[in-house]
C-alpha cells in the first residue's frame, strides 16, 4: 500500500513537471521567439509611438489602421516592408543594439525611430 | 541595399517630392495641350505638332520615372483582389486611361508626323482622332488627380 502511495506521488509530480514543460514551450512559442514584443500602430498618417526603446530582441509590430496603404523602410535598409494595406502587419526583431530610423516610402512624411538598448 | 530615402514634397500633403513634381507638371501639360489644339485652330499646324510631340515625350519620361514605380510598389500587387477599395480603384482607372491615352498619342503622331507607318494603318480624319485623344487625355489628368488626393491628401481620403 505504503509502495503505491509512493509510485502515485511519484506519478502526479511526473505528470505536473511534463505539463509546466509543455506551457513553457507553448509559451515561448508564442512570443515569436521568446523575446519581448511592442506594437506600433499606423493610423493618420503617423506612426504611433513615435520613437520607441526597446530592448535587444525584441519584436516589434507595425500594424496599420489607417485607411490608405503604407510602408515601413529602415532607412539605412535594415529592414524593408512591402505595402502594407488596412489591418496588415509587418513584423520584425531587433537583436542588434542602435538607433533605427525609419519612414513610410509611400509618405515619406511619416517617420519613426526605434532604439535598441 | 540601401534604400533611397525619397523628399517629401512641396504641396503640403504626404506626397513624395517626385510626386509632387508629376502632379504639375501633369497640369501644366494638360493645360498646354489645351494651348497646342488652339495653335491647330488657328492654322499653326507645326508649332501644333512641336507642341503636343514634346508633351507626348515628356509624360513618356514621367512614365517611366515616376508613375510606372509608384503603380508598380503601391497598386500593382492589389490587382484584381482589392479593386473594390476607392484609392486602388481610381489608381487603375489612371493607369488603364494613362497607357490608352499615351499609345494613342503615339500613334497619332506616327500617323501625322512621320511615313513610317503603311497606308492601311493611317487615318485621314485627324480632328476627330486628335480631338477624340485631347479628351481622353484631360480625363485622364482627372483620373490622375482623384489618384492624387487619394493616396497623398488626408481629408480627401
Amino acid at each position: 500500500m505504503k509502495r503505491q502511495a509512493k509510485f502515485a506521488v511519484v506519478a502526479i509530480m511526473f505528470t505536473v513537471l511534463a505539463m509546466l514543460a509543455g506551457a513553457g514551450r507553448l509559451k515561448a512559442d508564442d512570443g515569436k521567439g521568446g523575446g519581448p514584443a511592442v506594437d506600433v500602430k499606423i493610423d493618420n498618417f503617423s506612426f504611433t509611438p513615435q520613437t520607441i526603446t526597446v530592448a535587444a530582441g525584441t519584436t516589434v509590430t507595425w500594424t496599420n489602421r489607417d485607411d490608405i496603404p503604407h510602408t515601413v523602410v529602415s532607412n539605412d535598409g535594415v529592414f524593408k516592408s512591402k505595402v502594407r494595406d488596412t489591418d496588415e502587419k509587418f513584423t520584425y526583431t531587433f537583436t542588434k543594439a542602435g538607433t533605427y530610423d525609419y519612414f513610410c516610402s509611400v509618405h515619406p512624411k511619416m517617420t519613426g525611430k526605434v532604439i535598441v538598448q | 541595399m540601401r534604400p533611397l530615402i525619397p523628399s517629401t514634397g512641396f504641396l503640403g500633403t504626404g506626397a513624395t517630392f517626385a510626386a509632387d513634381v508629376n502632379l504639375v507638371t501633369q497640369i501644366g501639360m494638360g493645360i498646354a495641350l489645351l494651348a497646342g489644339g488652339m495653335l491647330a485652330r488657328r492654322g499653326c499646324y507645326k508649332a501644333h505638332a512641336a507642341c503636343q510631340t514634346t508633351i507626348l515625350m515628356m509624360n513618356l519620361l514621367l512614365i517611366g520615372s515616376v508613375m510606372w514605380p509608384s503603380f508598380k510598389q503601391q497598386v500593382r500587387p492589389a490587382i484584381p483582389k482589392r479593386m473594390h477599395r476607392l484609392y486602388y480603384a481610381v489608381a487603375a482607372t489612371h493607369a488603364g486611361a494613362g497607357v490608352a491615352a499615351e499609345g494613342l498619342g503615339l500613334y497619332i503622331a506616327a500617323v501625322a508626323g512621320t511615313r513610317m507607318l503603311p497606308s492601311r494603318l493611317r487615318f485621314k480624319n485627324y480632328r476627330v482622332w486628335m480631338r477624340f485623344e485631347l479628351l481622353l487625355w484631360e480625363a485622364t489628368l482627372a483620373a490622375g488627380i482623384a489618384t492624387y488626393f487619394a493616396w497623398y491628401v488626408e481629408p480627401f481620403r
